[in-house]
């Protein structure tokens, strides 16, 4: 899951940011692009639970959706 | 057949007849609250220790070209870990296993993991190397 930050440079940053997600699953990685002010996160939690352990946690977030890569015509 | 590298493993993962999901569990290597002055002293020379698992990402092999690769995105995390643990989830009819069908059996490993039955997943040293528990 994707996400954009849109006040990642006057919040608490990258550092906050990853601690806002192991907070929710310790377990979690993430990558934090600070100059495209996006986070890459794969976890066990849902991206809805992420999104608001993010807000939660003071940061404008905004999920993004990510290229699969599929054409779709498959059906899938 | 026998896997003694990570190109090896994408080999092999490659020759399945089922298309393969990779699940790695990345570990740190911690001393234990309870150790011993021998513990700790071979702990600081860089042997023994406890291994706890502090990340975990699932993967096509195709999103993971080499162990380099691996290990470059990694560091992106900034999260330090010492091994990194492999499993394979194997596919049906063709489809690949999507990265909610991966959850539990991530799960399953760090649990593993946790308890030291590790003797089922293909384990790397952060140089690459294959690691083997005894």
């Amino acid at each position: 899951m994707l996400f954009r930050i849109d006040n990642l440079a006057t919040s608490s940053g990258p550092d906050g940011v990853v601690a806002a997600i192991k907070a929710l699953d310790s377990l979690a990685w993430v990558t934090v692009d600070a100059a495209a002010s996006k986070v890459k996160v794969e976890c066990m939690a849902p991206a809805d639970q992420v999104a608001a352990a993010l807000q939660a946690s003071g940061f404008v977030v905004e999920a993004v959706k990510e290229h699969s890569g599929c054409c779709g015509g498959c059906g899938g | 057949m026998d896997i003694s590298s990570f190109d090896d493993l994408l080999l092999a993962a490659g020759q399945q007849s089922e298309p393969q999901r990779l699940l790695f569990v990345f570990a740190a290597s911690e001393l234990p609250e309870d150790a011993t002055e021998e513990e700790r002293v071979r702990f600081e020379s860089g042997e023994g220790g406890a291994l706890k698992p502090v990340m975990t990402v699932d993967k096509l092999p195709a999103e993971v070209p080499s162990f380099d690769s691996l290990l470059d995105e990694s560091k992106g995390t900034g999260a330090h870990w010492d091994i990194v643990f492999v499993a394979s989830l194997s596919g049906r009819a063709g489809m690949v296993p999507n990265s909610d069908e991966a959850s539990q059996p991530l799960q399953m490993m760090v649990q593993a993991i946790h308890t030291g039955g590790v003797g089922n997943f293909v384990a790397f040293s952060r140089d690459g190397d294959i690691v083997r528990f005894f």
